[in-house]
């Protein structure tokens, strides 16, 4: 997904000068065509994150188009407040890029799980996520980001679901009993559990919320509206992310749906492992969630 | 400084930058933006007001402000990615940063130091306010950073160093010719007092807080030089 991502920004770095790519020195594999063709766009600042989203608001304030690119947990969180008080407060055109969204890096442990991300972007006015799920979502948003003014944080998973996904804002709400919502590498796991609710004879309808921005509540309602019970799938922390943002939806505007949060509780310290691994130790079994989810409907009980 | 800014209080991209990477002092600059007619009298009386775009730090919405700050050590970067960009622009514009002392504290001030020289921001002008105070006490008591002029010339900028109450100094510093330059950024280290000339404020930590009792303030105007304004 990361390549995808970098080289749709290259194809949109050729046709215009003022885009800039920055990276606080990773990216080992999938910058070096981007540097190699457009070095006068490329600068590896060192590892030095917060002012490479210093420089970034320097940049645009002078009319470039930044993209500051490292690990989430680099380029998003350590350098939170040069975002909030930079590209923000300026309401400039910044990108940030993070790759590893959730636990990507299974092997690399907590320094390198991005599971808070959504929840601090999610609090900054103008700021624009957008969390792809396939090669292509990544494609179409990293072309969609750069074409709206305002800061961006684009959180992308290291791979791409081999499944196209089923955007919230591009689906027509229909009724269901149980509605799977996802986010970016979540998909796979919604599936997995929309499956064996099906198996159980209940509706199930699987989409993923793609973009975060003052669209997206509208989004929710009118999907959740349709809907008996909502699962979020996330690979975040409970409080914040996608979850958060359904319920923030379900209570604000009176929606009679019942909610079941799949994100993270416990501090992700301890053993690693593999991608699969790290998410079935920190989430609940899918047929647990399965079985919760049917009997939580109405008609069941 | 604020005359030597290009084009102060537009928005032309090409205009001189101003960074106050010392948001506190924002107050200064004000008076500066209203003698130069950026701001006028009457915006400039509303500050500290309810509905009043003059606080304590500088906000973005205010004409003659660049760049928000007040959080330390976020200025310097703001200052390197406006070089970088006017090192590509072909037509580069002069940036200039005022950065308190206590800003050496801040990792990423050195980060952004590294960078600007690595990336020959010849452009940017940094003049460090020297006057060796922090929030908490003398910065030599808090934390030592005599050494960071030394080590601004050793990672490659050019360090002049003025008295920073010398008007004619600091400008003669900041007029410095390019070939003298030659690539490099240019810190000029410039020692200060804070309170100068009034001496019951003169070196005296209490004062970046306290607000003057009536008698203070016409006993400092008295030491001054100056009478209350009506």
């Amino acid at each position: 997904m990361r390549n995808a991502a970098i080289n749709e920004l290259a194809e949109l770095a050729r046709a215009d000068s003022r885009i800039m790519l920055l990276t606080a020195d990773l990216g080992f594999g999938v910058l070096d065509n981007f540097a190699r063709e457009l070095p006068k766009q490329f600068v590896n600042v060192g590892v030095a994150e917060q002012a490479m989203v210093g420089v970034a608001t320097g940049m645009a304030e002078a009319g470039l188009l930044p993209y500051c690119y490292s690990i989430a947990t680099f380029s998003f969180l350590r350098p939170f407040e040069f975002i909030r008080n930079g590209p923000v407060a300026h309401r400039l055109p910044v990108t940030i890029m993070g790759v590893g969204a959730g636990t990507d890096y299974s092997f690399d442990g907590m320094t390198h799980y991005a599971i808070e991300d959504l929840a601090m972007a999610r609090s900054q006015p103008g700021l624009t996520i957008y969390a792809p799920v396939t090669d292509d979502d990544a494609r179409v948003l990293v072309r969609e980001a750069g074409e709206r003014p305002g800061p961006a944080y684009i959180r992308l998973n290291r791979q791409g679901s081999p499944r196209p996904s089923q955007d919230i804002r591009a689906e027509q709400p229909q009724q269901t009993d149980v509605l799977v919502l996802a986010l970016g590498n979540g998909q796979e796991r919604a599936h997995a559990i929309a499956e064996r609710v099906h198996d159980s004879g209940v509706q199930t309808r699987v989409l993923s919320v793609l973009r975060f921005d003052e669209q997206t509540a509208d989004d929710l309602a009118a999907h959740l509206a349709q809907a008996k019970v909502c699962l979020t799938v996330e690979d975040h922390y409970q409080v914040g992310g996608l979850g958060s943002a359904a319920a923030d939806v379900i209570a604000t505007r009176g929606i009679g749906v019942r909610l079941v949060k799949d994100a993270i509780a416990a501090l992700p310290v301890g053993r690693i492992g593999s991608p699969q691994f790290v998410i079935n130790k920190l989430h609940r079994p899918v047929d647990d969630l399965a079985a919760d989810l049917v009997s939580r409907l109405p008609s069941v009980r | 400084m604020a005359p030597r800014v290009r084009g102060l209080g537009t928005r032309d991209p090409g205009r001189d930058r101003f960074v106050l990477s010392k948001g506190h002092a924002a107050m200064a600059w004000y008076g500066a933006l209203c003698e130069l007619h950026v701001i006028d009298d009457e915006l400039h009386a509303t500050y500290g007001q309810d509905d009043s775009l003059l606080g304590t730090h500088p906000d973005p919405e205010l004409p003659g402000v660049d760049f928000m700050t007040g959080s330390l050590g976020q200025g310097l970067s703001y200052a390197v990615g406006s070089a970088m960009a006017a090192n590509l622009s072909g037509n580069p514009w002069s940036i200039y940063v005022v950065l308190s002392d206590s800003e050496l504290d801040e990792g990423v001030t050195w980060e952004a130091a590294l960078i600007a020289a690595h990336h020959r921001c010849s452009t940017l002008t940094v003049v460090l306010d020297l006057n060796g105070q922090q929030a908490l006490g003398y910065t030599r008591d808090v934390l030592d950073t005599s050494a960071a002029p030394a080590a601004f010339a050793a990672m490659g900028w050019h360090v002049s160093e003025v008295d920073g109450h010398d008007v004619d100094a600091l400008n003669a510093a900041v007029s410095l010719d390019a070939e003298v330059l030659a690539g490099r950024p240019h810190l000029i280290v410039a020692k200060t007092s804070a309170g100068k000339g009034v001496r019951f404020m003169e070196r005296r930590i209490e004062w970046h807080y306290l607000p003057m009792t009536e008698a203070q303030y016409t006993s400092a105007l008295a030491e001054l030089g100056e009478t209350p304004s009506a």
